[in-house]
C-alpha cells in the first residue's frame, strides 16, 4: 500500500485526537520536539508497542552471548539462545528486580545467574535454580512465575528487532513493504566496519529527520551540491520521488540517472560524489570503490558511460575477491527509513545505518548511532562483535556528519521561538518524514 | 589465519583441553564437557573459578582490568597481595600451551549439566 502525500495549503484543524497530534500532514507542531507531556505519550504508547531494532546479530554471534538494549527507562537482554535462535527478556531477576545483565558480554555454560542471591535461568528463559526453594512459597516456585518475561523478537536485514507487546503483529507484518522494497540491498551480508555514536540536544525526530530527506544538499553539504546554487540544483534528481508505506517505513525510488548539477559530466558527478562522501562520511563510498575509481581514471571511458563501466569493474573486482555481492537493485535506490527510528543509505553493498533513541526520558537529548557496514569477502572468519565508539564530539566527526548535527542542534534551539508552532514539510521531498509522523500519531492515538 | 588452539592442562585431573584464539579456559572447558566450579557462569564476579598456573606462563594472556580488580579483592581476603600464578579461568586467555591446577574440574558425568560449586572450595 502506498501512501500518497501531496502538498497542501498550511492550516490547521480544530481539534486534534491528542495534544500536538498532526492535523494537517504538512505542519509538525514544535512542541512534538520538547513538550515531556508529548514524550511521555510516546513513552507510554509508542515505545512499549513499536517492532525496533535492538541489536545487530553479528553482536551476539554465539550461544550465550548477550547485549542490553535500553529505551526510556527500559532494559532488555538480547541473548543469542542457539545458532538459529535469539531471545529477548526484560532484564530483570524473578525474585528482586535486580538487572540481570549489563551492557554486553556472554552467559557462560548456558546459565543466567542473579549476581544478588544466585537464582539461574536457562537461555530460554525458564528457571534452572533457586536457592534454598524451601523458604519461599510453592505458589512463588512456579515455573510460569519463575520464567523471565519475553519481548516478541524478529530478524531482518541482519538485525534483532524487538517488541515488547505480546499482541503486536508479527515483525513481517509490520515491516510490510519495506521488507521487500530492500531485500535486494543484501543488508543482511554486511558486517560492521565502524560503529559510532554521540549524544546530541535534541529531541531524536529532529536529529533523525536530517537525514530523512536529500532537500538539504543544497544548503547544507557544498561538497555534494559541487557549487551548484538555490534552484540550480535539482534536487527532484535525487530526492522527490519517495514511496511511502502504510507501517511508516519509505524508499527512495530511483531516478533516470541525470546529473543534478548543471553542466557536469554524468563521470564528473558521479566521481566527485563517491569522493566528498568517502572523506565527508568515512562511509558510503570506501577504500574499495576509492581503488575502483582510481583505475578506471588511467582508462579512456565515455563521460555518459562512467557508472556502467564502474559497476562492471565493481562485480569484476567482487567476484575476484569473493564478496558476494547480490544483483544491483532495479526497483529502489535502498536510501529508506524504517520506522520508528532508523534510516539507511546504501550503496555498492555496503551501508550507512542511522539510529535515533530518545536519551532516557529527556524529550531534547537523544543518543544518535552510525554503523558503517559493507559486505566482507566470503572467506573471511565471522569477526569479533563491533565495539561502539564514542560519545564522539560534533566538531570530531566528519565534515557532512558534522554539518548535519550542527544543523540538528540549530534547530532544536529554534523549535522553542515564540511564534513559531509549527515546522513545515514538503509533501514531495520531505515525505519520509510526513509519513513517519503520521503513523507515529497512529501510535499515540491508540 | 586462526592459529591452533593452544593445549591447557588441568591438573590434577590430569585432563587436556583445546583452547582457542580468544576463548577463555573456562568456556573452553565447559565447552569440553567438564565440571568447572563456579556459581556466576563466567562474569568475574564469584571467583569460584579461580586456577593456579603452574607452567607457561609466557603464553598467558593479558591481565585486564575486571580481573585484576577481582583478583586483588580475593587476594587480600586471604590477607595476602596477588601472585602471577592466580588467574580467574573465566577471564583467562592463552596464545600457548599451559598447565593449570585446579581442583575440582573434572570430566562431567554422561548427559549431567554444568554443577555449581561451594564458592569458598578454590584452588
Amino acid at each position: 500500500m502506498t501512501i500518497q502525500a501531496e502538498p497542501r495549503a498550511p492550516q490547521r484543524a480544530a481539534s486534534p485526537a491528542f495534544p500536538h497530534a498532526i492535523t494537517d500532514p504538512s505542519l509538525v507542531p514544535v512542541e512534538r520536539y520538547f513538550d515531556p507531556g508529548f514524550a511521555r505519550r510516546e513513552k507510554e504508547k509508542l515505545w512499549p508497542h513499536a517492532w525496533q531494532m535492538a541489536c545487530r546479530l553479528d553482536e551476539i554471534l554465539r550461544p550465550g552471548d548477550f547485549t542490553e538494549y535500553r529505551i526510556n527507562d527500559q532494559s532488555i537482554l538480547v541473548v543469542r539462545e542457539s545458532a538459529d535462535t535469539v531471545k529477548a527478556y526484560f532484564n530483570a531477576c524473578r525474585h528482586r528486580a535486580t538487572a540481570l545483565g549489563n551492557g554486553s558480554g556472554t552467559f557462560h555454560g548456558g546459565q543466567i545467574v542473579c549476581p544478588y542471591h544466585g537464582w539461574r535461568w536457562n537461555l530460554d528463559g525458564s528457571n534452572s535454580y533457586v536457592y534454598a526453594q524451601r523458604g519461599f512459597a510453592p505458589d512463588c516456585l512456579a515455573p510460569d512465575s519463575l520464567r523471565l518475561r519475553e519481548c516478541q523478537v524478529g530478524i531482518m536485514f541482519g538485525m534483532v528487532f524487538i517488541n515488547m507487546d505480546p499482541a503486536a503483529p508479527p515483525l513481517a507484518t509490520a515491516l510490510a513493504g519495506i521488507a521487500q522494497a530492500l531485500a535486494p540491498i543484501g543488508f543482511e551480508r554486511m558486517r560492521v566496519r565502524w560503529w559510532r555514536h554521540l549524544v546530541l540536544p535534541a529531541n531524536w525526530k529532529m536529529a533523525q529527520e536530517a537525514f530523512m530527506e536529500a532537500y538539504h544538499i543544497m544548503q547544507a553539504h557544498p561538497s555534494l551540491s559541487m557549487g551548484a546554487a538555490d534552484d540550480d540544483y535539482d534536487i527532484d534528481v535525487l530526492g522527490g520521488n519517495f514511496e511511502c508505506f502504510a507501517g511508516g517505513h519509505a524508499h527512495l525510488l530511483p531516478s533516470d540517472g541525470s546529473v543534478p548539477v548543471p553542466g557536469m559530466s554524468v563521470a564528473d558527478y558521479f566521481t566527485q560524489f563517491n569522493n566528498a562522501l568517502y572523506v565527508g562520511t568515512d562511509a558510503y563510498a570506501t577504500d574499495r570503490e576509492m581503488f575502483l575509481q582510481q583505475s578506471l581514471a588511467e582508462r579512456d571511458i565515455d563521460p555518459n558511460e562512467y557508472p556502467k563501466a564502474f559497476f562492471e569493474a565493481l562485480y569484476q573486482y567482487a567476484a575476484g575477491a569473493g564478496i558476494p555481492l547480490p544483483p544491483p537493485a532495479t526497483g529502489t535506490t535502498g536510501y529508506a527509513h524504517i520506522f520508528p527510528n532508523m534510516t539507511v543509505l546504501p550503496a555498492y553493498g555496503n551501508s550507512i545505518i542511522y539510529r535515533v533513541r530518545p536519551n532516557g526520558d529527556d524529550p531534547e537529548s537523544c543518543l544518535f548511532e552510525v554503523w558503517a557496514v559493507q559486505i566482507p569477502a566470503g572467506s573471511e572468519d565471522e569477526p569479533d562483535p563491533p565495539v561502539l565508539e564514542g560519545p564522539i564530539a560534533i566538531e570530531d566527526w566528519p565534515q557532512i556528519f558534522k554539518e548535519d548535527f550542527r544543523n540538528v542542534a540549530a534547530q532544536q534551539k529554534g523549535v522553542h521561538t515564540l511564534g513559531l508552532r509549527n515546522l513545515v514539510l514538503s509533501g514531495r521531498y520531505e515525505s519520509m518524514i510526513v509519513n513517519n509522523h503520521r503513523m507515529i500519531d497512529e501510535y499515540l492515538s491508540r | 589465519m586462526t592459529r591452533r588452539p593452544a593445549r591447557v592442562r588441568v591438573e590434577p585431573a590430569g585432563i587436556d583441553i583445546a583452547v582457542a584464539a580468544g576463548e577463555s579456559v573456562f568456556a573452553a572447558a565447559l565447552r569440553s564437557d567438564l565440571t568447572w566450579p563456579t556459581i556466576c557462569y563466567g562474569q568475574a564476579r564469584c571467583t569460584a573459578c579461580v586456577l593456579r598456573v603452574v607452567d607457561g606462563h609466557q603464553n598467558l594472556g593479558p591481565l585486564e582490568s575486571v580481573e585484576r580488580g577481582v583478583l586483588r579483592q580475593l587476594a587480600s581476603r586471604r590477607g595476602r597481595r596477588p601472585s602471577r600464578d592466580t588467574r580467574l579461568a573465566c577471564r583467562l586467555t592463552v596464545t600457548g600451551d599451559v598447565t593449570v591446577e585446579k581442583k575440582g574440574a573434572q570430566p562431567n558425568p554422561p548427559g549431567a549439566r554444568p554443577r555449581a560449586e561451594d564458592p569458598e572450595r578454590l584452588a
